[in-house]
């Protein structure tokens, strides 16, 4: 990398990672001289209670904390948060989720700064300040959270007082689920037809996970693992590649993992398959034997084993990771423009409605990204060295640099690949299983040139 | 594998903002923060060498620049911060912009908290967490590509009178933005180009393997070991080669961020100490003493150090060396280029303590003063994150190894 341009890169968020990190927040509130926060809640957060934690991290501290929960994000709500937080006399904000709770966050940060006559002059600068804001994620997030801007009723606000002062990752708090339903595997169809009061399966059952579901986990990875590769691979900012390649490493690594324990989980459940084909007598074995025999005990301990495969330590440490790389796709949309995964994955679903509906933003994005990151052509040993974060340094240093490029292309394309098998299709690999017809893409590629 | 500590935290707030010809978005930069009437510290080292002129020049017309003042001392201290501080009050100043290194910058910090308090008595906010707000904007301007104090949250402001050093911390020290641009560092003289990147690449490489690493810093610091790596040798053959001067700053901006969220080790204690007892530069120290630090933690974190080959001596290398070689191999790559920067600079850059030299031609750390050295190292704090412990004798030991440029005998490394 050569530095022939100039770059600037600010990131005013500080990153506070770990397992009690939350009882380091009424210290660094302290220092900002914050001391009644104000904490706004999903409803779904608050009935998973994971707050406590948060509550229990500022017992003794003097500081006060009040509680407010985020039921919807419009006008009536954010003026019912703004009531409550001037009458209270609160001197700052935590954010406590993603989404829109982190939204309300930011809205009510200017309109209890600079008055709610904001609202209709979005150009006015925010360079007066914001009141502190913290940011926990309690799940993946989708990456707006960190960054500088925010929209509400079709205005936007941008500025670099809009970005979280502390984000906050918190493995204890994290909202995990279980690897099935992240991938959604189906493993319930395949043993419904068991006798399940003699498996006692019942903890393995799927009914969240509809087809074509959307879970945040991989979209909130794929979405961060593009936004942070092409900054990566275009950009002459090191503190943007800085920060990009542990991102980058975050989320491969999570679905590195997450995508061999599915694969152990399928191939369990392709054994258990052929063996109720056996125990139904496919293979002229007497179905009753078996079951006395072999399932009573060690069979009825493997289904129970596979069904509580998770590791919930896991999951939550690969939470927190894809959180955190989410936070850092925040800074790097704040920081490097042009990103063309954001523009042509937008316009794939403004112009494709329907062929997209099932297909969110950071799905998309990695579909593209590989035929993205080939156009930058003349950055050919950025492509390359993109290959350290996608890859481990062993991988990277034993690839001879012309072939670097094409090595990490494929890493990419493996990552895609497998998630299409592990999700039974719904994670796209190309714009063909999307079902967009091949004829509308000199039509989309047109529109993208007019807006580049 | 990406390696995540139980807890971290990491922050670096400052505004980065660098190029060939970016001194001209000053004016800008102040606009977005409401002023428009900045006061210039310098030193006169700094003038003299024509960078105040090149700085007034890059601003214009835009703002009214109400003073420059280059009264600072290469060791700041309170009399000066509350001179400067008086000024900018007369002078109806309304922020700062740093023209130098560590000690200008230092300087301007403790003016800033001064004027922004509205205090006349810094000692109010002395120690860690004294400061509650927002100080008046400052913009850094390094002129030395090393110290990385445009990046730093702290401040050493000498007290003369009662002769002690007293340390400033808070976030909002910080500079609102750090201003890098090629022409601050252009005229650079070879071996000041050599030490101070040796001094990045020691805040980079110990902030990879000390206790405080976390992820963000080690990326950190790996970007600013490979520009180091690529650019400081090149930059010495081609002193003009505007690109490799400004990857030299942006290294040593970066590497001021990763020793900022990760704390340095050994190889400061001990710098420090050859400095304050003989006087011998500390970028010279820094790159003298580096491959001892690494010798000395090598058995604690001998696979970290070994990941550091690929920055530092690029992927066929780390390719081809086998794994339980990789970190003597970054050693024995420090060294190389410590010999390869003694030539490059007509043998001033130093390759061992015995044979460091001042202006005179006066050996600068004499062999009775290493017991000196070493008890005054085993009061620096900066030992606290070392990945190993050390006592009197272990610093004697490495002191007279660096003394005579010989590899250090590991097998009397006491183990902890």
């Amino acid at each position: 990398m050569s530095m022939t341009e100039r770059f600037e890169f600010l990131c005013r968020t500080k990153t506070l990672s770990g397992n009690r990190s939350m009882e380091h927040l009424p210290f660094e509130l302290s220092s900002m001289d914050a001391k009644k926060p104000f904490v706004l809640i999903s409803s779904s957060d608050r009935e998973r209670g994971c707050h406590k934690s948060l509550v229990r991290a500022f017992e003794g501290s003097g500081v006060s904390l009040g509680i407010s929960t985020v039921t919807s994000l419009d006008s009536q709500s954010l003026k019912a948060q703004y009531a409550l937080f001037n009458e209270r006399g609160f001197d700052s904000i935590i954010a406590f989720g993603t989404g829109e709770v982190v939204d309300m966050a930011k809205l009510l940060n200017i309109v209890a700064f600079y008055g709610p006559e904001i609202l209709r002059n979005p150009e006015k600068s925010l360079n007066g300040g914001l009141y502190p804001l913290v940011y926990i994620p309690t799940g993946a997030g989708c990456g707006m959270e960190t960054c500088n801007e925010i929209s509400f009723n079709e205005k936007t606000f941008s500025s670099p007082a809009l970005m979280p002062d502390i984000a906050l990752f918190a493995p204890e708090i994290m909202d995990t689920t279980s690897i099935q339903e992240i991938f959604g595997i189906r493993l319930q169809s395949d043993i419904n037809d068991l006798d399940t009061n003699f498996l006692n399966i019942n903890e393995t059952s799927n009914s969240n996970i509809k087809k074509n579901s959307a879970n945040p986990f991989i979209n909130s990875g794929l979405s961060s693992l593009s936004i942070c590769s092409e900054a990566y691979a275009m950009s002459n900012n090191p503190p943007a590649r800085a920060y990009a390649s542990v991102a980058i490493s975050m989320v491969m690594e999570s679905f590195a993992s997450l995508i061999m324990e599915a694969k152990d989980i399928l191939s369990s459940n392709k054994n258990i398959k052929s063996h109720k084909n056996c125990m139904l007598g496919k293979s002229g074995t007497n179905k009753t034997s078996i079951k006395k025999r072999h399932l009573k005990k060690s069979d009825t301990k493997a289904m129970h084993l596979i069904s509580c495969y998770s590791n919930k330590k896991r999951l939550s440490e690969n939470m927190t990771k894809i959180a955190q790389a989410s936070a850092i796709s925040g800074y790097i949309r704040a920081n490097i423009k042009d990103i063309k995964c954001i523009e042509i994955a937008n316009l794939f679903t403004d112009s494709h409605p329907d062929a997209m509906k099932n297909i969110p933003a950071g799905q998309c994005m990695a579909m593209l990204l590989p035929e993205i990151l080939i156009t930058y052509e003349e950055k050919q040993n950025l492509l390359g060295s993109l290959l350290l974060p996608l890859s481990d340094q062993l991988t990277y240093a034993a690839t001879p640099l012309p072939q670097r490029r094409d090595m990490a292309l494929h890493s990419i394309r493996t990552l895609l690949n497998d998630l299409f098998i592990i999700t039974d299709g719904r994670v796209p690999r190309t714009i063909d299983d999307t079902g967009i017809p091949r004829d509308n893409l000199s039509t989309l590629m047109e529109q993208a040139g007019r807006q580049s | 594998m990406i390696v995540i500590p139980d807890y971290y935290e990491f922050y670096c707030g400052v505004n980065i903002v660098a190029g060939h010809d970016v001194l001209e978005r000053i004016p800008e930069l102040l606009g977005i923060m409401g002023a428009d009437a900045p006061m210039i510290l310098t030193d006169k080292g700094v003038k003299l060498a024509g960078l105040a002129d090149i700085l007034t020049k890059a601003i214009g017309n835009d703002i009214s620049i109400k003073t420059i003042e280059d009264d600072v001392p290469p060791d700041s201290d309170l009399n000066t911060v509350n001179n400067l501080a008086g000024i900018y009050r007369e002078k109806g100043c309304d922020s700062i912009i740093a023209l130098g290194g560590g000690s200008v910058l230092d300087t301007a910090k403790g003016v800033n908290i001064l004027v922004s308090e509205k205090s006349d008595n810094i000692l109010d906010f002395k120690g860690s967490g004294a400061l509650k707000h927002k100080l008046k904007p400052l913009i850094a301007v390094p002129t030395t590509a090393g110290t990385g104090s445009e990046v730093t949250m702290a401040a050493v402001i000498a007290d003369k009178a009662n002769d002690r050093k007293l340390l400033f911390g808070s976030l909002f020290l910080l500079p609102d933005a750090a201003v890098i641009d090629s022409r601050m560092t252009m005229t650079l003289p070879p071996h000041i180009t050599a030490l101070t990147a040796m001094d990045a690449l020691t805040h980079a490489v110990e902030a990879s393997y000390c206790l405080g690493r976390n992820p963000l810093s080690d990326s950190y610091a790996h970007e600013a070991i490979e520009m180091i790596n690529r650019d400081l040798l090149k930059v010495l053959k081609t002193p003009d080669d505007k690109d490799g001067r400004l990857a030299l700053a942006t290294a040593a901006t970066m590497a001021g961020i990763a020793f900022s969220n990760s704390p340095v080790g050994m190889v400061h204690t001990l710098g420090h100490s050859v400095g304050s007892v003989c006087h011998a530069p500390h970028g010279t120290c820094m790159a003298i003493l580096l491959p001892y630090g690494m010798e000395y933690n090598m058995h604690k974190r001998e696979e970290r150090i070994g990941e550091i080959l690929l920055p530092l001596a690029g992927p066929d290398i780390f390719a081809a060396t086998p794994f339980n070689l990789r970190a003597e191999k970054a050693v024995a790559h420090i060294r190389k280029l410590n010999q390869e920067l003694s030539v490059a600079t007509g043998g001033i850059h130093g390759t061992s303590l015995g044979e460091l030299k001042d202006r005179d031609g006066n050996k600068m750390v004499l062999k009775e003063k290493l017991p000196d050295i070493a008890k005054t190292a085993m009061g620096d704090g900066t030992l606290f994150y070392n990945p190993e412990d050390m006592d009197y004798e272990d610093f004697l030991m490495v002191l007279e190894a660096a003394y005579e440029g010989v590899p250090l005998d590991r097998s009397r490394i006491k183990c902890g």
